[in-house]
């Protein structure tokens, strides 16, 4: 076994010839990798093939914010990168071989090929993500206001938490009742902090005063404020009731 | 906010990496990367403090992010004293390689536009997926706010806070960056910016002292040209990430201890192991995994046994007494309406599940070829390297190095066997989420055993160019 000391100190030399040969390899590697995007670009335009290849991704379900971060995706463009990869290795491995000029190698161009196309890839990723911010607010993400983009991801419960917050002061104890599952509670519960929320899924919005859970919260927890809360509705999203017994 | 709040935590926890690096014997890494080097400072350094914080804080002591500052002093005076041994570290053994610059300009671009995304992202856009902002963020602004965990905010079961029972490693040092000013988003992205940056480091560091020439270029651009670590701590939250960098942290140290059984590589799997079950559930399954595989080379190794059982004792001595406080701590918490037992549905039902075996498995399979967006082509050329190398590697060493990967990857699959019963497809999204712990540290992994396959050959290759 050879000491590891020596295997990251070793040196290489390259001729010119050598090096001529290395750069040659992976020019016509990276080239080929051109031609793969621009060649997945032109095939894959094809919406009907193009919604073929993303069913092949089953979790990729067609809800609108999947959808929204598809647009962060260039898989058309890797996936034909993937399919030319495997005919490139072919051409470079098998008896095609001697169709390549002679002083080409084929692992350099291999190399060549994939540290082209890997790079492709990530470039484009990073250009989708900003063209995707300046497609959707008009502005790039370093002019973007936060309130903004959250605003824009979290459309209901962002912007109600802040109006509830300027309603209540700050370690207020609210029963909270919101509609539309676990998801919209946790999310506008979370945002309205310091106001402290508590369960009362099951208080009647009606009379929230006489109910058995509103007696055991306010007993035992001060609560002193019911919120029944509803994101979905364009009307009263809020409905505020303070009880004044306390 | 204001920004002296942040830097005053960054540079604390680079003076404790750089006091850990200190008091290392140069000796004793120098065969390592001063790459390498530079992520153990920054990986060290914030695992070290944040979890001495996150230990005070299960102790009942309130938040006070100047704990983190006095590590950053007594690292800073080790860095001081021992300051010959640190310069040792990093201007010894100077090596350099005749580069052909065409490959470099290559990965040069995509890291570059990579890590430009990473600083936009951590400096102007707020976190948007629903968990970074109903149970991390609303756990760091508690933490700001009320300055301990035994807070009704977060242990009262009749309050709205989802996940009482997840560990709080990723909010603590979130909330150590805020300091004592407000929230603010910018200063939490921060830690997750340095572990992007050790990602980085470290797969540099490994690619220089696996490869050499165009190989050297190719893991690389495997490694730290993949989007994933850049992009998906921004998409769909920052925990997996730091598990996925973690996981690349710990199978580095890994390889290097089945290798040559030191103490300082079991430390330094421990701290990884110790930052990764306090990070998520995952992250656990992740750190079992490696106290898992040390057990099995104590096992099957005849060399140095007895060495490794002593240090794989002082690994699992290291990891349960930082693991027994939160344990401690979260049996305390009391059961609340909401909880969610994620142990729910895996002990019986499998055969009626059959049928959903193979549609989860094609998910995955998918996730890895299909995803490029994420992962680039790195998991075809992982699988390539694999295939290639497969008859030259030490199956033993390469079982133990995949073992917790494989075990978390096993994991994984099976929880969304058992959730497509409970919670249907919509729960799928997050699939690629969870992936992200795994994928770089088995690219890394395959690097390493293509490595191992061709050192034979180069060490031959060496020693002749010597002798001539």
């Amino acid at each position: 076994m050879p000491e590891f000391t020596k295997v990251i100190h070793e040196r290489i030399e390259f001729s010119d010839d050598e090096e001529k040969q290395f750069i040659g390899s992976v020019v016509v590697g990276s080239v080929l990798a051109s031609l793969t995007c621009l060649g997945a670009w032109v095939i894959l335009r094809n919406p009907e093939f193009r919604a073929w290849i993303t069913g092949l991704v089953p979790h990729r379900y067609p809800i609108a914010f999947a959808a929204e971060r598809q647009l962060l995706a260039p898989r058309s463009i890797a996936i034909a990168g993937a399919i030319l990869l495997i005919c490139s290795a072919g051409v470079a491995f098998w008896k095609w071989r001697r169709f390549l000029p002679s002083k080409l190698n084929a692992k350099h161009c291999a190399v060549g090929y994939f540290t082209a196309l890997q790079t492709g890839i990530a470039v484009a990723v990073v250009l989708n993500i900003s063209f995707y911010f300046y497609r959707v607010f008009h502005r790039l993400p370093c002019q973007l206001r936060e309130d903004t983009v959250l605003t824009h991801w979290v459309p209901q419960a962002y912007p109600h938490a802040k109006m509830f917050r300027e309603l209540l002061p700050a370690g207020t104890r609210v029963a909270l009742r919101a509609e539309g599952g676990t998801f919209n509670r946790y999310l506008f519960s979370a945002l309205s902090y310091p106001i402290a929320c508590y369960y009362a899924d099951s208080i009647s919005i009606t009379d929230p005063f006489h109910d058995k859970q509103w007696l055991s919260l306010s007993s035992s927890r001060h609560v002193s404020v019911f919120v029944h809360y509803d994101p979905f509705s364009t009307t009263e999203p809020l409905v505020l009731k303070r009880c004044l017994q306390q | 906010m204001t920004i002296s709040a942040p830097l005053l935590t960054l540079v604390s926890h680079i003076c404790v990496g750089c006091g850990t690096l200190a008091c290392i014997a140069p000796e004793k890494l120098i065969d390592v990367s001063r790459w390498v080097k530079c992520a153990l400072i920054v990986v060290s350094g914030m695992i070290i403090s944040t979890l001495l914080l996150l230990l005070l804080l299960l102790a009942s002591f309130p938040f006070d992010v100047r704990v983190i500052y006095a590590c950053g002093c007594v690292g800073a005076l080790l860095t001081a004293l021992k300051i010959r041994a640190f310069h040792r570290h990093f201007f010894h053994g100077s090596t350099t390689e005749a580069v052909i610059p065409v490959l470099r300009v290559f990965v040069f671009v995509g890291v570059a536009a990579l890590f430009l995304w990473v600083v936009v992202a951590a400096l102007c856009l707020p976190s948007v997926d629903y968990d970074s902002i109903a149970i991390w963020g609303y756990r760091v602004r508690v933490l700001i706010e009320e300055k301990t965990l035994y807070t009704d905010s977060l242990r009262d079961p009749f309050r709205i806070a989802p996940m009482p029972k997840h560990p709080y490693f990723i909010p603590v040092l979130e909330a150590s960056f805020c300091g004592n000013a407000d929230f603010s988003y910018w200063a939490c992205h921060l830690p997750h910016v340095l572990f992007y940056i050790a990602y980085l480091s470290l797969c540099v560091g490994a690619a220089r002292e696996w490869f050499h020439g165009s190989m050297r270029w190719l893991a690389l651009s495997a490694l730290v040209v993949m989007p994933a670590p850049a992009v998906q701590w921004w998409l769909e939250g920052a925990r997996e990430p730091a598990i996925g960098v973690l996981a690349v942290w710990n199978t580095y140290w890994f390889i290097r201890w089945l290798r040559k059984p030191t103490l300082l590589e079991v430390c330094l799997v421990a701290i990884g192991c110790a930052a990764m079950y306090h990070v998520k559930v995952e992250g656990a399954v992740l750190a079992g995994g490696w106290a898992l595989a040390m057990v099995c080379s104590c096992i099957s190794w005849g060399e140095a046994r007895r060495a490794r059982i002593h240090q794989t004792a002082f690994l699992l001595l290291i990891v349960g007494a930082v693991a027994v406080p939160w344990l401690v701590s979260k049996s305390l918490i009391p059961p609340s309406t909401q909880d969610y037992d994620f142990t729910e549905g895996f002990a019986s039902g499998w055969g009626r599940r059959v049928n959903l075996i193979f549609p989860v498995l094609w998910m995955a399979v998918s996730e890895i070829i299909l995803r490029p967006e994420l992962y680039g082509l790195s998991p075809h050329l992982a699988l390539g390297l694999l295939l290639v190398s497969f008859r030259s590697i030490s199956a033993r060493k390469l079982f133990l190095v995949l073992l917790p990967l494989g075990l978390c990857l096993c994991g994984i699959v099976a929880i969304y066997i058992v959730r497509q019963e409970q919670l249907g497809p919509s729960r799928n999204a997050t699939f690629s989420r969870r992936f992200i712990c795994v994928v770089p540290a088995c690219v890394l992994a395959s690097c390493w055993g293509v490595s191992q396959a061709s050192r034979h050959q180069r060490f031959h290759v060496t020693t002749r160019e010597t002798s001539l």
